[in-house]
């Protein structure tokens, strides 16, 4: 007599799994996405102009300490201008570097992470050799040579940005794509006489899509510290453009005795990049089609 | 058999690798992979082609599909001799069906986006069937077309690569080791499916495995690789119950079940096989 195990319930494991993959994204998209509309909204808000300055209302502490003042409720600088303000109209500028620093470098760099490990031989040969002398250049170096060259503007922000970014991405989709490229099924679609561009375009592009993705999170994150770090080394947006990147250069003189100048701007960029970071990776667990293998 | 029966011609392949990367190899060393070797495929037939890892069996199927090396002798498909300029067509008239099921597939397309896309690039040699019926012919039904494969199980993936590969009505379909990562009631399963093919669709099939039971079942005829030779070759039948070269007997009497396992070697040892003057290693 064979002992049988009663036949259990199938568990429904795979739609909330799902559920909570997207649970996860809402979870850092929406205040991201808040973040993010506050500061689009921010001519619209009752601020203070982020550019007025008044000598005599100058390094006024947030609302909440003595010597607060209402009207300035995250306080004020060192020219009286209100940080709040500035923080939401430096936002837009902000966001929008970013946005365009990381697209500039993303495009060109998976592009020919893409062509140069599938095509192989010259291709990646000479790839590879531009991404190494791209690695070993100092970003700052860069930058000081690109603004020299060009003037300080945004599209010479973007192109600092670009050209310090692409280099990552295309030494990632490279080996991500060389590894591809031998798995069976692509050998399969060579069979089938599918054309290579579209396998690169159709299979492999889609297949790297998550690596592209966890990297634009993380780059998002170094394009805004990077922004930041221009900035306050004076090569970043001329004043009165705003950033965050800038304002922490402005406030750095009044670390000691007005903290909340420096300390505001800085606690968003920390907010940001985080938030950018764990939407990222919440992105790539719920655009996986498996987590498993591979 | 008559002429126009003749689906795969190898006469003489010799495919050399080098051993060693571009610039590891100052002394230019290359490896014989397949060695003089010369089969041939009829309509209807199921060949099979037996040997152990190393022995040359993938860069003989490499050569045949159009996506290898060769180094010397020919391969003609359907009268066509294969070389690195086919038109995309006559490309098409091979068709492989690979080990790793699911790697046979892109993980993030569906079946029906996968057959959709063939069909786009084939218009005039896909019009035959429709995704329904194609799935039917190999014991698939159609709810699976919406799905990814790794939502499907490995034998029903294989049975998709099956669909893809008939799909485009090849003259000779190539299956390198089909079954080897199946368990072994879909292997029979898999087996059953193609025996079928090739009495429905007159199909030739060129039959890749180290798996002597599985060769055993299916295969017309078969030949023996021993590093980069065919150093038997004749009817199934023949070949398992006369072998006549001494590397075949030995393969023979390493089959599981052929003979008890030897109790002094539970490990139970692989075949000893003089390989010392092999050069090279795994492909």
């Amino acid at each position: 007599m064979t002992a049988v195990l009663a036949p259990r319930r199938p568990a429904s494991g795979r739609p909330a799994t799902r559920a909570r993959g997207a649970g996860a994204v809402l979870a850092f998209g929406v205040p991201l996405a808040l973040i993010g509309a506050v500061c689009l909204a921010a001519p619209l808000l009752p601020l203070p102009d982020p550019a007025a300055q008044s000598l005599s209302a100058a390094l006024r502490p947030p609302a909440w300490l003595s010597g607060g003042d209402a009207a300035h409720l995250l306080g004020t600088d060192h020219l009286g201008r209100d940080v709040l303000a500035r923080i939401l109209y430096g936002g837009r500028l902000t966001f929008l570097i970013a946005v365009a620093g990381m697209l500039a470098g993303a495009v060109p760099g998976t592009l020919l992470g893409l062509v140069s490990g599938f095509y192989r031989g010259t291709v990646d040969a000479v790839v590879s050799r531009f991404v190494e002398a791209q690695l070993a250049l100092p970003f700052i170096l860069l930058a000081i040579a690109v603004i020299a060259g060009r003037g300080r503007s945004l599209s010479a922000l973007v192109l600092v940005l670009a050209l310090f970014g692409w280099a990552q991405y295309a030494r990632v989709i490279r080996a991500e794509t060389l590894s591809l490229r031998e798995r069976p099924f692509v050998l399969g679609l060579r069979c089938a006489g599918v054309p290579a561009p579209r396998i690169l375009l159709a299979h492999m592009l889609p297949n790297v899509a998550g690596t592209v993705l966890v990297l634009v999170t993380l780059q998002i994150g170094t394009v805004i510290l990077a922004e930041s770090a221009l900035s306050f080394l004076g090569l970043g947006v001329v004043s009165p453009q705003i950033s965050w990147g800038a304002m922490l250069a402005d406030g750095r003189d009044q670390l000691t005795h007005a903290w909340w100048v420096a300390a505001f701007p800085g606690l968003a960029i920390t907010t940001v990049v985080l938030l950018v970071n764990l939407l990222g990776d919440a992105m790539r667990s719920w655009l996986d089609p498996k987590k498993r293998r591979y | 058999m008559t002429r126009e029966r003749r689906i795969l011609d190898v006469d003489d392949l010799t495919v050399v690798h080098q051993a060693g990367g571009r610039w590891g190899n100052r002394r230019g060393d290359t490896v014989a992979a397949v060695d003089g070797v010369s089969l041939t495929v009829d309509a209807g037939e199921i060949i099979g082609v037996v040997g152990e890892s190393g022995s040359g069996k993938t860069s003989l199927a490499m050569a045949v599909a159009g996506l290898g090396r060769i180094s010397g002798g020919t391969v003609t498909v359907s009268g066509v001799q294969v070389s690195g300029r086919l038109s995309r067509a006559e490309r098409t008239r091979v068709q492989v069906i690979l080990q790793d099921p699911h790697g046979s597939l892109d993980p993030r397309q569906t079946v029906r986006r996968g057959l959709r896309e063939l069909r786009r690039i084939h218009p005039e040699r896909t019009g035959w069937t429709t995704d329904e019926e194609l799935l039917a012919k190999v014991g698939l039904n159609a709810d699976l077309l919406d799905r990814l494969p790794h939502q499907v199980s490995g034998g029903q993936a294989q049975r998709v690569a099956i669909a893809r590969a008939l799909l485009l009505r090849p003259a000779l379909l190539l299956a390198d080791e089909p079954t080897s990562a199946l368990d072994v009631s879909v292997q029979a399963q898999i087996l059953r499916l193609l025996l079928g093919l090739r009495r429905s669709e007159d199909l030739a099939i060129l039959f890749i495995s180290h798996d002597l039971a599985v060769v055993r079942a299916v295969c017309d005829r078969v030949h023996v690789m021993l590093r980069g030779r065919v150093v038997e070759h004749g009817p199934t039948a023949e070949v398992f119950e006369r072998p006549a070269h001494e590397y075949t007997r030995r393969l023979l009497a390493a089959i599981p079940g052929r003979r008890p396992l030897d109790p002094a070697d539970p490990a139970g040892r692989p075949v000893q096989v003089t390989t010392a003057s092999v050069p090279g290693g795994e492909p």
